[in-house]
């Protein structure tokens, strides 16, 4: 069997576990909280009788680990069971906020890059200059304001004070629209990362332009801005694995973006599903982040292969017997 | 339509999103608006206009149409069924007399779908006779087997109605006739008329393709199999589409009146309630809810957007634990309801959009005892008698000194939940309120559920709630001794005297009478302080200045919703 077969299977394998272990952990963390299965905000007068009724009816009288073994079966089939919350399948209400959320994480990952990269790249020109300075002071502040503190402020300035972006944001519409809608919820997402991609991708780009070869490259004429793109090019490898990273974080950082600017994804998704103690949509929402996570960091290592040739030589697999 | 049985603030006030929750006010003054605004609404310069589309913020698209499904508080259920279904009489919010109950004339109940009823001279029975040439959305008549088959999926054990037990009393429905239904009762009671009208009505023809017993099951079927009575109906006409967009429903039983006016109306899901108020400012609803009192100015001063201001049934108190010493003493927890300064926690949290409580039955209720009057503030005399019951002040300089007996010091603490940050203050001034007569009150905010298992479990001093009674005025779930094993007498209040009395209110016929039991229950509520009854706040919305027609009020923010209008398009 060739290396990378097993390397895959090994990383498929390693992937069920870790999205099992997710589960179990939210399964277990939510079943033991006060009130579990029943709605927070039902009312008291409805006698324990009924209560027990619909108990009964949900399934909720089994014991925790039998329910937790029902789920997991069900759910290799595709059957992620009922919101008890929305009442609809919850494999539904997943596919239905997949798309505006990747749709939102897109978006701020490419306002990110371009923004991070341009700023970073700038401050690379003059190391330790005054433009240097103030970008890294920027970045600093970017990455240290709280996202939901920038979603009020930016819902504040551009929408009520100075109605730039309009003041209804939904993702079912034209496209014309719908970039309207996305701007001003993907640029807050954006915010904190642009800050950490220019820091990345400034001090790489230091430290590449620093290399003999960029020496060589200038002594020998070649233009600033192919040097610039070479080092890049070179200084790129650790930025793309931050992206591999970064994803994961734009999704389930989306969570509060999506509820100030009521966009309708899996972070809203997942937030309705906590204060609603809706153990299948939690859940339901907790497999498909965890399943985003893997993919996006098997994605960021494919990307990272095709740019970089060193990591695509043979390696020894460190899990290989030996 | 309905008696607000189950919107969302119904009983404790515990909706995560609106610590200020529903409302419900027996007796309604109409939304009020501040003067002094720019613009102000359109009620008042011009008629109802026919046609565009008004769109409401909810915390969340509601997603079960079909309310024996939908749960106790589910958050907006009740305006998608305002917006989808009619019941048979329209409740008024005005409903100061006795005889509201039992008569459809005002102030009680309106015809909707029913134009008639007539009650047997043992009121046993009830005769309801339907209008004439009722439709469905689409098309299929409605019938009086439509009101029987309703009755019978809110009484069958596999649907399991939250409030199947509002139809206990209801033996039999039947339909003789295509617009005749005949309520059998079993007993009469003053709440027949409510009992009877509980709920709307449910298309027959459309869902009983499902059997009840599959109703829990396939939860979702329903917004796919959806026809509506009401004044809308979903825009869109594809499976599972229930929340979003509502357009006019032509075959509306009061079409003929020109109803609805709007062409549609569009829910806007906005669930984080700062972002929602900033987007109504914005102008992007014609409807929002739970406005903060600190808030109103903002509002009053826009351009856009006015607050609409109207009582609620709220009442918050503080539940005292009666089997935890020395709570557990009448004049103990009279002592410290005298040290608490309610009217100033009205002006501090509520800016005077609030009244101070005297028990449970709220002060336009058509019950209330007018001869009850709130414990005077007065923290001196609270702290007499707490000395007088034998607590003396801990060793040591200063008047505050904290209050101990047999060695054991007066020690509380305060439960709330989270959710709600307004409670949150307001235990806070309290607890503030309570160290000054000498006890050591301490403050814990908790997750409601975690609350609700304190409430449940008795394990706690006092809890600070809200809760608000329906128009049924039953107050036994709270402090009947029968009720603290299954219901809500969390405070474990239990009095044979209140007991008896609250049985034969539940038995009487005769509202004169009716009154009077209920004046005696609230009397000895007063002496024996079972809840520190704090305030009735009012509730705050806001409406575009383009929308008319709005009628918020304690039954409903929703109410008559097809009465609503727009002074011009977005």
């Amino acid at each position: 069997m060739p290396p990378w077969i097993r390397i895959l299977a090994r990383r498929a394998g390693a992937a069920v576990v870790v999205v099992a272990g997710a589960l179990s952990l939210a399964f277990f963390a939510l079943d033991a909280l006060p009130g579990a299965g029943e709605r927070p905000d039902r009312d008291p007068r409805v006698g324990l009788e009924q209560r027990q009724r619909l108990r009964a009816i949900y399934g909720l009288d089994d014991p925790a680990w039998r329910r937790a073994a029902r789920w997991m079966a069900a759910a290799t089939r595709g059957d992620l069971g009922l919101s008890l919350s929305r009442q609809r399948p919850v494999s539904d209400l997943l596919r239905a906020a997949a798309a505006p959320t990747l749709m939102l994480a897109a978006a701020a990952l490419a306002l990110e890059l371009a923004a991070g990269v341009a700023l970073g790249g700038w401050a690379a020109r003059r190391p330790g200059g005054w433009i240097d300075r103030l970008i890294g002071w920027i970045a600093v502040v970017l990455y240290s304001l709280p996202t939901f503190w920038v979603a009020l402020v930016a819902l504040l300035a551009f929408v009520v004070e100075w109605p730039v972006f309009p003041a209804s944001f939904a993702a079912d519409r034209g496209p014309g629209d719908l970039l309207r809608s996305l701007a001003l919820p993907a640029a807050v997402l954006a915010a904190t990362g642009i800050g950490a991609v220019a820091r990345f991708t400034r001090d790489g780009m230091v430290e590449a332009l620093e290399q003999d070869w960029v020496r060589a490259e200038r002594a020998r004429g070649i233009v600033e801005s192919v040097v610039f793109r070479h080092a890049f090019q070179a200084s790129a490898g650790p930025l793309v694995q931050w992206v591999g990273i970064e994803l994961p974080r734009l999704v389930s950082g989306a969570l509060v973006v999506e509820v100030v600017f009521a966009w309708p994804g899996l972070g809203r998704l997942a937030y309705d599903g906590v204060l609603g103690r809706d153990l299948p949509l939690v859940l339901g929402t907790t497999a498909a982040t965890a399943l985003l996570v893997l993919v996006a960091s098997w994605g960021a290592d494919l990307v990272h292969a095709a740019i970089d040739p060193r990591v695509r030589r043979p390696v020894a697999d460190p899990w290989a017997p030996r | 339509m309905r008696r607000a049985l189950r919107s969302p603030g119904l009983r404790l006030a515990i909706s995560l999103a609106g610590a200020l929750a529903v409302a419900h006010a027996a007796a309604c003054r109409p939304a009020s608006q501040s003067s002094g605004q720019p613009g102000g609404s359109p009620d008042a310069a011009q008629r109802p206009r026919r046609g565009g589309t008004a769109v409401v913020a909810v915390a969340a698209h509601p997603t079960q149409v079909n309310e024996l499904l939908a749960g106790g508080a589910a958050p907006d259920q009740d305006v998608i069924q305002r917006l989808l279904f009619a019941s048979l009489f329209e409740e008024q919010p005005a409903t100061a007399s006795p005889a509201a109950d039992r008569s459809i004339a005002p102030p009680g109940f309106q015809p909707a779908l029913a134009e008639s009823i007539a009650w047997s001279a043992d009121r046993l029975s009830a005769t309801v006779r339907l209008r004439p040439g009722l439709t469905w959305s689409d098309g299929a008549p409605l019938t009086a087997e439509d009101v029987r088959w309703t009755w019978l999926a809110q009484t069958d054990p596999a649907v399991a109605w939250d409030y199947a037990f509002v139809k206990e009393d209801i033996v039999a429905v039947e339909a003789p006739h295509p617009t005749v239904a005949v309520f059998r009762f079993r007993r009469a009671t003053l709440g027949q008329m409510a009992d009877l009208n509980e709920g709307v009505v449910l298309p027959r023809h459309a869902w009983s393709a499902l059997p009840f017993t599959e109703w829990r099951r396939q939860p979702e079927w329903f917004a796919s199999h959806l026809v509506a009575s009401g004044p809308f109906l979903p825009a869109a006409a594809g499976p599972g589409d229930a929340g979003g967009s509502f357009r006019r429903n032509e075959r509306y039983f009061r079409a003929a009146q020109g109803l609805p006016h709007l062409d549609g109306v569009r829910l806007e899901a906005a669930p984080e309630r700062a972002a929602q108020r900033l987007r109504m400012l914005a102008g992007a609803f014609d409807y929002a809810e739970f406005i903060p009192p600190a808030e109103l100015p903002r509002f009053e001063e826009s351009a856009v957007a006015r607050p609409l201001v109207y009582p609620t049934r709220q009442v918050n108190f503080i539940v005292w634990n009666t089997r935890r010493p020395p709570f557990d003493e009448p004049a103990v927890r009279r002592a410290l309801t005298r040290g608490i300064d309610r009217q100033a926690l009205v002006e501090a949290l509520y800016r005077g959009h609030a009244r101070v409580a005297v028990t449970s039955i709220i002060s336009t209720a058509w019950a209330r005892d007018p001869a009850g009057a709130p414990w005077p503030h007065d923290p001196a005399a609270a702290r007499r008698e707490l000395e007088a019951l034998g607590f003396a002040p801990a060793p040591g300089n200063g008047d505050s000194r904290p209050l101990a007996r047999d060695g054991r010091p007066l020690r509380l603490e305060l439960l709330t939940n989270s959710e709600s940050q307004l409670r949150a203050d307001a235990a806070a001034l309290v607890a503030e309120q309570l160290r000054r007569i000498g006890a050591e009150a301490s403050v814990r905010t908790v997750e409601i559920s975690a609350l609700m298992a304190a409430l449940d479990a008795g394990a706690f001093d006092g809890v600070l709630l809200a809760a608000a009674l329906d128009t049924s005025l039953d107050l036994r779930a709270e402090f009947h001794s029968a009720s603290i094993a299954d219901g809500t007498n969390w405070s474990r209040y239990a009095s044979p005297e209140t007991d008896r009395l609250l049985d034969e209110f539940q038995a009487a016929t005769d509202p004169d009478a009716a009154r009077l039991l209920l004046h005696r229950v609230q009397a000895n509520l007063h002496r024996d302080q079972p809840y520190t009854w704090l305030w009735e706040p009012d509730r705050i919305d806001a409406a575009s200045r383009r929308l008319g027609g709005a009628r918020p009020n304690a039954l409903s923010p929703w109410f008559r919703i097809e009465e609503w209008w727009l002074a011009a398009d977005r």
